[in-house]
């Protein structure tokens, strides 16, 4: 049985971090951000060990839009990962130490204005009418 | 090519019209010179950092709030696919038209406020209760044009409508020829930060004009990218004044820092492998000889960026054959005010590979935090002039770009007074 935010089977051993598979960039930056590096490298550690597996279940998973689950939960977990190994093999911190305070930077990627967004469609360029 | 090879180690003096002695820093506290800034960013070419496939159908549009002119406009694509801008503004009564940063309208623009319609094409369509108005015939009905042209798949505005130079002017025969042939319509925007900052707009400008800081403010979040043994004070291949514009071009050891990562940064060195990340050694995808002229004109392999910055308000950082950075730096709405907007560009991740996307990610976040170093160090450096404490800049060989960004700042503003006086 698959319980909402739960993990693949083969995963369940990350479960305890569940806790980092937060569903917007800020809330997870946020989160790396207000952890200790203690938390921040148990979850590092405990992700890093089975990273090879989870990337070969990504691989094969394809397209998220018809992933099951807990693939999905998995997939935003490892969002955080990225987030997190920041801390743990760049920064030594939690925060960006000399950096903009992380709500200044604001993603607009991430907005209400941003997600209206015409579907894109690559094309070669056109001159307009200056 | 190594660094150790090149014969010029002083670009500046190549220049002798750009001097050697300190830069005086009135252009960034001056509310006086802020006017005149103000007044040549109403005339000149601004690259939106938006691209034509953003738009791809009659009716898609994005807005752009011009914080230094008070503009806002709209950028829409029209029913015979010309893209085209307007002042956000209803000519009853002043309404803007639209409201959201990106949309589509079906055909037309509907004022909310009377119901006013205008074609894709800014012409007057509709006036309600018509016969209720007075001299219907004399009124200036349709919408106010601002200047839109493209180049590279960049869309650019002119509030003027009409501009001293057209749009291929204003970049000039050299940025045409040297970057013409980047695979730019390969690429879309992948993401995109912004902050509003208490710094002036120089300041801003200058914090990605130089490649000297990397190793330094960027140690943590790029390691080692720009050390190099056989040259540890030069990190430029090239410097190129492009008239109003300017390029550098940067030594990076990325070839060995795939190889040091895996050990000490195990998750960079992945999403190096699995995507392009700044780790990646980007110069051995493509072969270097392949790529277009302007971007590592020396076709050296221990290459890290490039960057071109388009006067006066994008800055253009190529990452590899087909992944650059767009920094719109804007002026705000008084001289210690203003806004960053960084744009991440690569080709769209498959929808059906979930390990590209994740890498995407990572690059996202790698990008985001490198960024934060990078604005700390302009409100410091503003705080500091505002104070009286700093008035003039000294500037190493390698700021060149800073030297010669000012000269034209100044220059374009002449110009731009002569031309209002004409």
């Amino acid at each position: 049985m698959t319980a909402i935010n739960s993990l693949p089977t083969a995963f369940e051993a990350l479960t305890p971090f569940l806790d980092w598979a937060l569903p917007t960039e800020t809330l997870r930056r946020r989160k790396r951000e207000s952890s200790s590096m203690r938390e921040i490298q148990d979850f590092y550690d405990a992700t890093l060990a089975r990273v090879a597996e989870i990337m070969d279940h990504l691989r094969k998973t394809g397209s998220l839009a018809t992933a099951d689950e807990p693939t999905r939960t998995l997939y935003t977990l490892m969002l955080a990962f990225a987030d997190a190994s920041l801390s743990v093999e760049l920064h030594k911190s939690p925060i960006v130490p000399d950096g903009l305070p992380g709500d200044v930077w604001k993603p607009e990627h991430e907005t209400a204005g941003w997600l209206q967004k015409p579907a894109i469609v690559m094309q070669p360029a056109k001159t307009g009418n200056a | 090519m190594k660094l150790s090879d090149l014969k010029n180690t002083r670009w500046t003096l190549d220049h002798p019209q750009l001097g050697t002695g300190p830069v005086p820093v009135d252009s960034y506290v001056s509310p006086e010179y802020f006017e005149h800034i103000r007044t040549l960013f109403a005339n000149t070419w601004i690259c939106t950092g938006k691209r034509v496939e953003e738009i791809p159908n009659a009716g898609d549009y994005f807005i752009e709030n011009i914080e230094v002119t008070k503009a806002s406009v709209i950028v829409v694509r029209g029913l015979d696919g010309v893209i085209r801008g307007f002042h956000n503004t209803c000519k009853h009564r002043g309404t803007q038209l639209l409201f959201d940063s990106y949309g589509s309208v079906k055909g037309r623009l509907t004022c909310i406020y009377h119901g006013w319609a205008y074609s894709l094409a800014g012409k007057n369509l509709l006036i309600t209760e018509k016969e209720m108005f007075f001299d219907v015939e004399r009124m200036e009905k349709d919408l106010l044009p601002v200047s839109v042209d493209v180049w590279a798949g960049f869309v650019f505005i002119n509030q003027n409508p009409k501009p001293r130079e057209r749009l291929k002017e204003h970049l000039g025969p050299q940025v045409l020829e040297l970057y013409g042939d980047y695979p730019f319509e390969t690429t879309t925007v992948h993401l995109s930060y912004k902050a509003d900052l208490e710094c002036s707009w120089p300041v801003l400008r200058d914090s990605q004009l130089d490649g000297y800081h990397l190793k330094y403010l960027h140690r943590r979040s790029a390691p080692g990218f720009m050390e190099s043994a056989e040259a540890p004070n030069r990190h430029a291949y090239d410097f190129k004044l492009l008239g109003k514009h300017g390029s550098g071009s940067f030594y990076g050891n990325r070839a060995r820092i795939g190889a040091d990562l895996s050990k000490v940064a195990p998750v960079a060195a992945l999403a190096s492998k699995v995507g392009q990340t700044l780790a990646s050694n980007t110069a051995a995808r493509v072969d270097v000889s392949k790529w277009c002229k302007g971007v590592n004109p020396a076709r050296a392999e221990d290459w890290f960026f490039d960057f071109l910055y388009l006067f006066p308000n994008f800055h253009i950082v190529f990452l590899g054959y087909q992944a650059y950075i767009g920094h719109k730096m804007m002026p705000g709405s008084r001289v210690d005010l203003s806004s960053w907007n960084a744009h991440y560009y690569a080709p769209p991740v498959k929808a059906d590979d979930l390990e590209a996307a994740w890498a995407a990610e990572y690059m996202k976040y790698s990008l985001r935090d490198l960024w934060r170093e990078d604005g700390n160090t302009t409100l410091g450096a503003q705080r500091s002039i505002n104070s009286g404490a700093f008035t003039q800049m000294y500037l190493q060989d390698q700021e060149i770009l800073i030297r010669h960004a000012e000269q034209v700042l100044a220059a374009e503003i002449e110009k731009t007074r002569n031309t209002e006086k004409a």
